[in-house]
């Protein structure tokens, strides 16, 4: 009996190194290209494709930090940057919100045959109407500024968002809005103090979506604006890779200070991923 | 609580309206900045007497990043500075170059200048987005066709009319790994090395781990002109069923059979130039200005390529056309050509003859391959490039390369290649 149990318990924590080692194994695994960039980033040129390849073979080249910051002007374009993913993280969660509510909430006539072409939009590939938009914009004078990156999520958010929340408002019970309706309360009163609130998590994780696609959006910005002072970060960090030579040290540099908003704003906003769904408003 | 969210509300409201107050602000500007034909006049140049009262402004883009755009940019204004009737600004593309591009052409937004690969001038001009430029160069003093290699210049060259002038041309060349050559005992390379003298050189060279030569690198098309053929002759007839591309292609698949290079792939997974690099190839050819000298320890040599029947090799060229939206081409013109001078003080392998000084003083390390590159420049050229020339190289690459390399016959393969080209054109 005891040296069964006694097998029993080996048994276990046996498994449990074994797990733990796996899960070290796969940890580090997914961890490599990080390690990998940062010890990049603090290599001089030549060394970065030496085989075998060494982590960090002749000191700490901190000038490649310094070049990633004089030579594309990080800081201006930091602020570019910015303020996009700042306009459109504003129309994406709010516009989105607002326009899913009305998917969600009100009948009007050919709501489905609407809905049905915000979702045929999902379908079609950006590519293909990257140039006539970029026609129309030039005709109204706005390329070679923010304004076609920034403006048009204003009229109608992000067709993804705007399903994922009408989804979300749909699970929404009536019965709340009907006793706000009740007590007076308008359909947009009712959209910001009960919606709203109730939906936190599914805001925040659009919001987290909408900021990492506009601030890791390397194509919108390429197309529209021309000055180097107007571009973003994705563009400044491209200039080091030329047709010719890829500047890899300053590369990495720059492309870990661009991360570190990225970072901050996910860890920030993690608890919101697992905190599940609030709708506990309800009750009997 | 309620109070809370009125206010969060009210402050958003007025973000937005902060917001459309600021895009009104800014579509005016960008709408004056729309209008270049009203807006060519500097002030510091307007009512200046003795000069002309309009700058014409002119836009160049670049794929140039980071350093090499701030060398441009260097550049450029020291061609600004001296000029009386242009103003050039430079414009960063520093990714997908060509999609930006052709979407500002499409937009009628083109830049007035573009640097191209080779590769897209026949496809540029036959769309009639860039201009031909010999009426305006014809009367410019310094231009000076005759300085520049004629290979450069014939890419450049569309249907008979120059589109482009050519502001670097990197003629491959023989890098060999003289350590190499003289461990095995083989006698160095020369400037005419035939191909068989090349495979003789290259089975000495090779034993385990080690291999006599690289070619990955080489364009399919350079064997064809090694034996006096082409893939399509300059008026874009097909010409690569004809005896001598048939020679050329039986010798690159001669070459291939004899074992000298690793397969490709094995090649390219470890990085073609690496590999000669690390010393375990003895020859290599690609670009001249490639910087082997700086990067291997062992003592480097250059010859010119083995030749066929011919003597000639492939040279990586690039140019910089004019759009045809520019507003006052002969001024541009100009410019392009006052640009494109300053850029061979600049890039090194300048396509003219009298560039080559250059290499002595801004690659010291070139010193001892100047003649050997100058040779190369006077016999290199470029593709004789199609309107689709980026569907004419995947074909050549599907159905004539891998099939050559698999050991079928040349031949049946020369034959499917050009039922491909055949689809492509139609």
């Amino acid at each position: 009996m005891v040296s069964y149990g006694m097998g029993r318990r080996q048994k276990r924590v046996w498994r449990s190194i074994i797990l733990y080692v796996l899960l070290g194994i796969f940890a580090l695994s997914t961890l490599f290209p990080l390690i990998w960039m940062i010890s990049t980033s603090l290599k001089s040129g030549d060394v970065i494709f030496e085989i075998p390849p060494r982590f960090l073979p002749d000191g700490l080249h901190w000038e490649n930090y310094a070049r990633a910051v004089i030579e594309i002007n990080f800081f201006v374009l930091f602020k570019n940057t910015a303020v996009i993913t700042f306009f459109q993280l504003l129309s994406n969660v709010f516009v989105s919100a607002f326009v899913a509510y009305g998917f969600a909430r009100f009948n009007f006539p050919g709501k489905n045959i609407w809905f049905l072409l915000v979702l045929a939009t999902i379908m079609l590939p950006g590519e293909v109407t990257m140039i006539p938009v970029f026609i129309g914009f030039s005709e109204i004078g706005w390329s070679n500024s923010i304004l076609p990156l920034v403006v048009p999520g204003f009229f109608g958010g992000a067709p993804v968002f705007i399903f994922l929340l009408r989804q979300f408002f749909l699970s929404v019970p009536k019965d709340l809005e009907e006793s706000a309706y009740i007590d007076g309360a308008s359909s947009f009163k009712i959209f910001c103090k009960i919606f709203l609130p109730l939906s936190v998590p599914a805001l925040v994780t659009i919001g987290i979506f909408s900021f990492q696609g506009s601030w890791n959006d390397l194509l919108g910005p390429l197309i529209y604006l021309n000055d180097v002072d107007k571009f973003t970060l994705t563009l400044g960090l491209s200039m080091f890779k030329g047709v010719m030579k890829v500047e890899w040290g300053p590369l990495m540099a720059g492309s870990i200070l661009a991360l570190l908003p990225v970072l901050i704003v996910f860890f920030m906003a993690q608890k919101h991923f697992v905190e599940g769904i609030k709708l506990s408003g309800i009750k009997g | 609580m309620k109070k809370y969210a009125t206010a969060r509300l009210g402050l958003l409201l007025a973000l937005v309206l902060a917001f459309t107050v600021v895009l009104a602000a800014c579509g005016g500007n960008s709408n004056n900045g729309n209008a270049p034909a009203d807006n060519n006049v500097t002030a510091d140049n307007a009512g200046n007497a003795g000069q002309p009262a309009e700058k014409v402004k002119l836009k160049v883009a670049t794929w140039a990043g980071a350093e090499e755009l701030r060398e441009f940019e260097e550049l450029v204004a020291k061609v600004n500075a001296s000029a009386t009737d242009y103003e050039i600004e430079v414009q960063s593309i520093p990714a997908d170059y060509y999609q930006k591009l052709q979407t500002m052409i499409a937009g009628k937004q083109s830049p007035d200048f573009m640097w191209l690969s080779q590769e897209y001038i026949a496809q540029y001009a036959s769309l009639g987005a860039i201009a031909p430029l010999n009426e305006h160069v014809s009367t410019i003093s310094n231009y000076k066709a005759d300085d520049y290699f004629q290979g450069a210049l014939d890419v450049g060259t569309y249907k008979n009319d120059l589109y482009a002038l050519p502001w670097i041309s990197q003629p491959y060349v023989l890098y060999y790994n003289q350590d190499m050559f003289e461990k095995a005992g083989v006698e160095l390379p020369t400037n005419d090395w035939t191909w068989d003298d090349f495979i003789a050189a290259g089975k000495k060279l090779t034993k385990d781990g080690e291999w006599g030569a690289l070619l990955n690198n080489i364009p399919t098309a350079m064997y064809t002109w090694s034996y006096g053929g082409d893939v399509f002759d300059k008026e874009g007839n097909i010409t690569l069923d004809s005896p001598e591309s048939i020679k050329g292609l039986e010798m690159y698949q001669t070459i291939v059979k004899s074992g000298i290079a690793p397969a490709r792939a094995q090649a390219d997974s470890m990085g073609n130039g690496d590999m000669f690099k690390t010393g375990k190839v003895a020859m290599f050819i690609g670009g001249a200005g490639d910087d082997f000298e700086k990067t291997t320890n062992f003592k480097i040599g250059m010859a010119v390529p083995p030749k066929g029947t011919n003597q000639v090799t492939f040279s990586w060229i690039g140019v910089t056309a004019m759009s045809s939206t520019t507003k006052n081409p002969s001024v541009a013109a100009k410019a392009l050509v006052d640009m494109t001078g300053a850029i061979h003080q600049w890039k090194v392998v300048a396509p003219t003859k009298s560039g080559f000084d250059l290499i002595k003083t801004s690659r010291p390390e070139k010193e001892y391959a100047v003649e050997t590159i100058r040779l190369a420049s006077e016999f290199a050229r470029g593709f004789n490039n199609q309107p689709k020339q980026g569907e004419i190289d995947g074909a050549i690459w599907e159905k004539l390369t891998q099939a050559i390399e698999k050991g079928d016959d040349v031949n049946a393969a020369v034959k499917s290649t050009i039922e491909k080209f055949n689809a492509i054109i139609k």
